[in-house]
């Protein structure tokens, strides 16, 4: 649809420009943080133009933070969401779509609700499972008396445990199912032409084949697209970090950020803490602008 | 020994029926057209040969054996299909290996028969090509080739022409004709385009609403639709077809204007009868007619006349001796032309004169009587 209405593009315009605008600022005003002495950082009213002490803030901050083993974590733990994300909402979707079985809309069903239940509203459930991954087979087993009858027979009291507080599973295992993802996935595997999945069959490729020889090479820019969001979305968690590692040496760039800000008494160093910001905005800049080409085209799907 | 047996065969969609009771055999190393309009279950009854679809009843053999329950892939058969479903991330080249690098095949002996296929259809220069560089006729090729590289006993085509331009497609069942005769597989074509099914086919079969009406030679087929479907699909243009009546003589038709015409042998029907002709058979004569319309064809012209009583004809005329539009001529139907069908079930009625079904010729006029 083409619109021919100059006002209508003066509005566009204003109304996209406020919008930067209003996204900018703050990270403008972070970058000037980050380059005043503590004196400058806490002036009123507040400076908007850099000072000289950027390199130094930065330093102080990577070293405070001890960021270098909070990124190695942060890096681990989005990529790991990632891949485990990409790989599972291929793999939910492949079976949603190329298989004709009897909760097939059932499961899709189940799969779209849980985009109403984010990991903040089921926090508390999840952190039992995380304390114990075992726990439900344990209710399980409990309840239809195998433990008390294992108990009786051989003496053995079976009590199941696998801890997944203040280790990678924890921090990854919880975040990893996607129903965006699954979408994602789902429409662009609607557009595969059903003769192509006929072709595979007529060609002798079982299902694992085709997925690995066509669906795979084909879904390219799709998981580029996928890949940028839930990176981004894996580096920002802060929440189920901040509640999982309980020791601070397995802790997060996030949720060490929020620990570098002055509480109570303690030197209003806001320029520190901003410096510890602009290095954590760094990764997912980084994927971002190298995955932009690639995100656009996955999302738009022009290819093919 | 027939290559595709069907033995009953149906196919239901719920409480749909797509294909009803089909009974083919389809012989060893024939060019097989299944034709027939769109809806007719031609092409579902092609994929349950296939594989592709279930077979809901009867039962399916390929060279003797039952293949109801196997796989696409066990079943020796390779497809080319209407949109081609060429791989688009894969070169021709890698397209064509395909099937060989599913089946296991080493690297050395699978680009050996590549190059064997491509040379064979003229693709060597656009092996490193993807699909999406090559036109329509091209691809189609590469299609063909893939099917081809597996050395199938069967090749089955989906409508493989629809998507070319005219002349490609002339051009392409051509090739197909060609490739067929070398390659002494049997193949399996469906269309819907009667000319196509005419020029290409050693056997014709023809479907509608599920059930086969005709199969027979091309031949065969044209000259004795054995039906009232039959005889308006088969042909451009179509055989006309007239209401008259059988008098009681039994020998006699009385056309809707009153005229008489004899019939080469009395017919055991009485009352309504379709009468069919072909336009290449309507003859001059003194059955007054008018011409509504006149079509070059460019070799003979196309003349539209109505008949007194309002009946239309079409007739094929020499371009030279081409009647005008509003002119008034004389027709003729000669006798041993015409066919005659039952109006309400569409069944031919028997005539001696109409073309007796001669001995089968080489084993290729199989029919479903013989099963």
């Amino acid at each position: 649809m083409v619109e021919r209405r100059p006002w209508l593009d003066v509005v566009t315009h204003v109304l996209l420009l406020l919008s930067a605008v209003a996204l900018l600022v703050p990270v403008w005003l972070a970058l000037v943080a980050a380059t005043q002495d503590v004196a400058g950082v806490n002036s009123v009213p507040i400076h908007w133009l850099p000072g000289s002490h950027l390199t130094e803030n930065l330093a102080e901050a990577w070293q405070r933070g001890g960021f270098a083993t909070r990124f190695t974590t942060s890096l681990i733990v989005a990529v790991g969401v990632t891949l485990g994300k990409i790989v599972l909402a291929m793999l939910a979707a492949f079976a949603i779509v190329f298989f004709q079985w009897r909760a097939r809309v059932l499961v899709f069903w189940a799969i779209f609700i849980t985009l109403m239940l984010p990991l903040e509203v089921r926090i508390v459930p999840t952190y039992a499972v995380a304390a114990n991954a075992l726990a439900p087979f344990q209710a399980i087993l409990d309840a239809i008396g195998l433990t008390a009858l294992i108990q009786a027979v051989s003496g053995i009291h079976v009590a199941l445990e696998w801890r997944l507080l203040n280790s990678y599973p924890g921090l990854i295992l919880p975040l990893i199912a996607t129903a965006t993802g699954t979408f994602l996935y789902r429409q662009f595997f609607l557009t595969i032409p059903e003769e192509l999945v006929e072709a595979a069959k007529m060609d002798g490729a079982g299902p694992l084949r085709f997925l690995a020889d066509v669906l795979v090479p084909l879904s390219r820019t799709t998981m580029a697209a996928l890949a940028t969001i839930m990176f981004v979305y894996a580096w920002n968690q802060y929440l189920w970090p901040l509640l999982v590692t309980t020791e601070p040496e397995r802790s997060t760039v996030m949720v060490e950020l929020s620990r570098m800000v002055p509480r109570g008494d303690g030197l209003p160093e806001w320029n520190i803490v901003m410096a510890g910001a602009l290095l954590a905005m760094l990764p997912p800049l980084a994927v971002v602008v190298l995955m932009q080409r690639w995100f656009v085209r996955g999302l738009v799907q022009t290819e093919k | 020994m027939a290559a595709i047996e069907l033995t009953g065969v149906s196919k239901l969609y719920g409480a749909q029926t797509a294909v009803q009771g089909v009974n083919l055999a389809l012989p060893e190393g024939a060019f097989v057209v299944i034709l027939g309009p769109s809806g007719c279950g031609k092409s579902t009854l092609l994929r349950m040969i296939a594989g592709l679809e279930a077979i809901s009843a009867g039962e399916l053999r390929i060279g003797g054996t039952r293949m109801n329950e196997r796989e696409p892939k066990d079943r020796g058969c390779a497809m080319v299909f209407q949109n081609y479903a060429l791989y688009p991330h894969m070169t021709v080249a890698e397209n064509i290996a395909y099937p060989l690098k599913v089946a296991g095949m080493r690297r050395a002996e699978r680009q050996a028969r590549v190059a064997e296929v491509a040379a064979a259809l003229e693709l060597t220069p656009l092996l490193q090509r993807r699909p999406g560089q090559l036109s329509g006729g091209q691809r189609q090729r590469v299609a063909i080739g893939r099917a081809m590289v597996r050395r199938p006993k069967v090749f089955l085509y989906d409508e493989p022409l629809s998507n070319l331009d005219a002349k490609l497609r002339v051009q392409m069942r051509l090739e197909l004709r060609r490739l067929h005769e070398r390659l002494g597989a049997t193949s399996v074509l469906v269309t819907h385009d009667q000319q196509e099914a005419m020029t290409l086919a050693d056997h014709l079969v023809v479907m509608n609403a599920g059930r086969v009406e005709q199969q027979g030679t091309p031949r065969e087929v044209y000259a004795g639709p054995a039906s009232l479907f039959v005889a308006g699909f088969l042909g451009a243009p179509p055989m006309n077809l007239l209401p008259a009546e059988v008098l009681a003589s039994g020998d006699t038709l009385r056309l809707a204007d009153g005229t008489l015409l004899r019939l080469p042998e009395p017919v055991l029907h009485r009352g309504k009868v379709a009468l069919g002709i072909r336009p290449e058979h309507v003859g001059g004569g003194r059955l007054p007619a008018r011409v509504e319309m006149v079509e070059d064809l460019g070799a003979s012209v196309l003349v539209h006349a109505r008949l007194q009583g309002g009946a239309d004809l079409a007739l094929h005329c020499p371009a030279e001796a081409a009647p005008a539009r509003g002119e008034e001529i004389g027709l003729d139907l000669p006798p041993a032309r015409l066919h005659l069908f039952e109006p309400a079930t569409g069944a031919r009625l028997p005539m001696r004169a109409a073309p007796a079904r001669r001995p089968l010729q080489g084993g290729l006029s199989v029919t479903s009587a013989t099963l």
